[in-house]
């Protein structure tokens, strides 16, 4: 037995550009144990909420995270349109699948970037982000921001998007599947990134539902946990969603679950374009929130969960969000024991880490 | 040496599939190299904005009337309005460009550029010119915004005219008012304080504060039926399309429009027939329009019937139009007598109703009043 060590990871940029720390016990160069602490940057958003009308809340609760951001919109009006008792009207909930779904793509190919980036594969982060680029600029289109879309309101959406549109939106996603395959089948096929991630941060099926994982980090253990098979959640039960499972629970097992996601995204999108009704995007909503709901959202990191409790008037008592990166650093910890210190980074990318989120 | 030949080609056909795995990438890299760049060499060359693109808020000065609502729309505290020293102002930097401003403004003077908010290295406030309000009222005005956050919209109900400006000028509707049933209420949920109303309201018996005092009343008002309170509204259409206009070979100058109107605007003289109107004085309430028994007024089309009032007066003489009663139906409420304008009907004794024909002006009044329907109109030489 060497002698033990402990090594400060981050919260100076950790491979990713947020702010976790571990303290890393090693023996000689084998990780013993990870003691991961939070806590950098809580911004208070969850108290600013009360503080504010809840129709201006939406555009603050959108700002929890830059990369979910429609879902964290999405999943806050779900919990507000559900205590006000209305159901929003079919095309808006199409949109909102539709836009959800594109930010899927957006956050997994930032993702794939990161990881790439992070395994010192430089041109490939470079691709993966280049392509993401028409993701965003298919956002810039359709709703006015590139990341932050401001598009949700408590009734519906803000603005319509036309048929057109979103027929150009499902050609352009076509078009870039024969790209994003390019680009993927190195993260699959690459044998400098299977030395990297084939078999390293293994989480059985049974830890990984222990633990509670949640998202790809769970569907890559063979867990079948996923919000949008359930019913009440857009319209996903309309568009036949089966989850992506991966069995091996690895790194590289993790990331095929992304990829896979990213070409499962497209077709949902497709088929909604295909699907979608025409009539409101809108309706009258009562100005104040009595009672309370629990809404649950599946956002690219896994699931999230959003509890609003209306004061009788236009005001919040309370919101609560408890967002996926939560629940998958339990996970980690897990998965960094007995890792070598150099798979420390790939170990902390793969649970897609999103720690603002995490604080809010 | 064959062996050892042998076993280097056997290590290098193991070897290939093996390197090749290290070049799944060869593929992407050739392609690229004859590509050309996905960047754009920004700022040199500038970017192509899509029409939705929520850049920065921009504000059409002139236009704005400064009530407020953007401010309070604005989830980040990023935009400041002040009425009366005529400014609006907005930190570039709090805004996150949401737009709620845009969608709030109620005089759509704020716009959405596509254009972003150009970076700097200070905290940038941008400061615009909007009309400051009439120097008479700037004093009030400065007075009024102080206790503004005071307490609740209240409404004088002893003083108010009901004439239903406030609920125009509302605009977030969060006023309802009926001239009929005396009701004024406001939604103090919806209210947004802007104070809109209280410049509109022509008899200055609106005020923020002092809700305690205007609670009661406001409870009373909420009892009357809720759907004629809703009637209001729905006579706003013509209201802003011009100055008020009597048709005057319609008119017969009773001088009814001349008592409802809340900021006496209209002067009537029966004898002379002469109507005119302050069209500075008028604030379009539209009271003396609900109250005109020949319905001959309206706003706008002003010029238009100016010169055949010249011609009216002297027809007019001709032939003329009286109230005549049925005497079986009439019940001696004396509903006529109070509502007659020219005081023309007596009182009504014994079953007996009596008219001073030379006083009617056959302005009907008395037949709308009328709960048995006993009163009509005759013409007589």
């Amino acid at each position: 037995m060497g002698k033990r060590t402990i090594i400060p990871f981050g919260p100076q940029h950790p491979v990713l550009p947020e702010p976790i720390h571990l303290d890393l016990v090693l023996e000689d160069e084998t990780v013993v144990e990870a003691i991961p602490s939070i806590g950098y940057i809580h911004r208070g958003l969850e108290k600013l909420c009360e503080t504010k009308d809840f129709n201006q809340m939406v555009y603050v609760i959108e700002r929890i995270c830059g990369i979910c951001s429609f879902g964290h919109g999405w999943g806050a009006v779900a919990s507000m349109e559900g205590a006000m008792g209305v159901q929003v009207p079919e095309r808006a909930e199409y949109l909102r699948t539709i836009l959800h779904e594109l930010g899927r793509i957006h956050s997994h190919l930032l993702w794939l970037g990161l990881l790439a980036d992070g395994f010192g594969f430089e041109s490939l982060f470079n691709h993966c982000w280049r392509i993401r680029e028409t993701v965003l600029d298919l956002f810039e289109k359709n709703t006015g921001g590139r990341v932050i879309f401001s598009i949700c309101k408590v009734g519906g959406m803000r603005k319509d998007i036309s048929n057109e549109n979103l027929k150009e939106m499902q050609e352009v996603l076509n078009g870039l599947k024969a790209e994003i395959k390019e680009i993927t089948d190195v993260f699959i096929n690459d044998a400098s990134v299977q030395n990297r991630m084939v078999g390293v941060g293994v989480l059985t099926k049974e830890e990984a539902e222990e633990l509670c994982a949640v998202g790809p980090m769970a569907r890559a253990s063979g867990v079948p946990q996923d919000i949008r098979m359930t019913d009440n959640h857009g319209v996903y039960g309309k568009l036949g969603f089966e989850p992506v499972l991966e069995e091996a629970g690895d790194c590289m097992a993790r990331t095929v679950v992304r990829i896979r996601e990213v070409f499962q995204s497209i077709d949902l999108i497709s088929k909604a374009v295909d699907q979608i009704p025409d009539g409101p995007v809108d309706m009258k909503v009562p100005n104040k929130i009595e009672g309370e709901y629990i809404t649950r959202m599946e956002q690219p990191r896994g699931e999230a969960y959003y509890y609003a409790k209306g004061a009788g008037t236009k005001f919040l008592k309370r919101m609560r969000v408890r967002t996926p990166t939560n629940m998958n650093i339990p996970a980690m910890v897990k998965t960094l024991a007995g890792a070598d210190l150099a798979d420390v980074p790939m170990l902390v990318l793969t649970i897609d880490p999103c720690i603002s989120c995490t604080e809010r | 040496m064959i062996i050892a030949v042998i076993i280097i080609a056997a290590l290098l056909c193991l070897a290939v599939p093996y390197l090749l795995g290290f070049f799944k990438f060869g593929k992407t890299i050739i392609g690229s190299t004859f590509k050309k760049p996905s960047t754009l060499m920004y700022p040199v060359k500038p970017r192509e904005w899509q029409e939705r693109t929520r850049g920065a808020v921009s504000i059409v000065g002139e236009d704005c009337i400064g009530c407020g609502i953007c401010a309070k729309a604005c989830p980040t505290n990023a935009i400041e309005v002040d009425k009366a020293g005529g400014s609006w102002t907005i930190q570039r930097m709090q805004c996150i460009q949401c737009s709620a401003c845009v969608d709030g403004c109620p005089k759509k003077c704020l716009t959405m550029e596509n254009l972003y908010t150009i970076p700097d290295v200070v905290k940038v406030v941008d400061t615009f010119e909007i009309p400051a309000k009439a120097p008479k009222k700037a004093a009030g005005e400065a007075a009024a915004a102080a206790p503004a956050d005071d307490g609740d919209l209240a409404c004088d109900k002893e003083v108010c005219v009901f004439c239903g400006l406030c609920a125009k000028a509302c605009p977030v509707d969060a006023i309802k008012v009926d001239r009929k049933e005396k009701v004024w209420e406001v939604d103090t949920d919806t209210c947004v304080k802007c104070g809109a109303c209280i410049d509109k309201c022509p008899k200055k018996c609106l005020a923020f504060g002092g809700a305690a005092a205007a609670a009661a009343p406001a409870e009373e008002a909420k009892a009357a039926p809720a759907e004629e309170a809703k009637e209001a509204p729905a006579e706003e259409p013509a209201a802003d399309d011009g100055d008020l206009a009597c048709d005057k070979e319609a008119c017969v100058f009773c001088g009814l429009c001349a008592k409802e109107c809340p900021v006496d605007a209209i002067t009537v003289d029966r004898k002379e027939k002469i109507w005119e109107v302050d069209t500075d004085t008028c604030v379009k309430c539209g009271a003396c329009i609900d109250k005109c028994p020949k319905k001959c007024l309206s706003f706008g089309g002003a010029a238009a019937e100016e010169a055949p009032a010249e011609e009216a007066k002297e027809e007019a003489p001709a032939k003329r139009t009286i109230a005549a009663v049925d005497e079986d139906k009439c019940i001696g409420c004396n509903a006529c007598v109070n509502e007659c304008p020219s005081e023309a009907i007596n009182d009504v004794v014994d079953n007996k109703w009596t008219l001073e024909e030379e006083k009617c002006v056959g302005c009907g009044a008395c037949v709308d009043v009328c709960p048995t329907d006993a009163i009509s109109m005759t013409e007589v030489e």
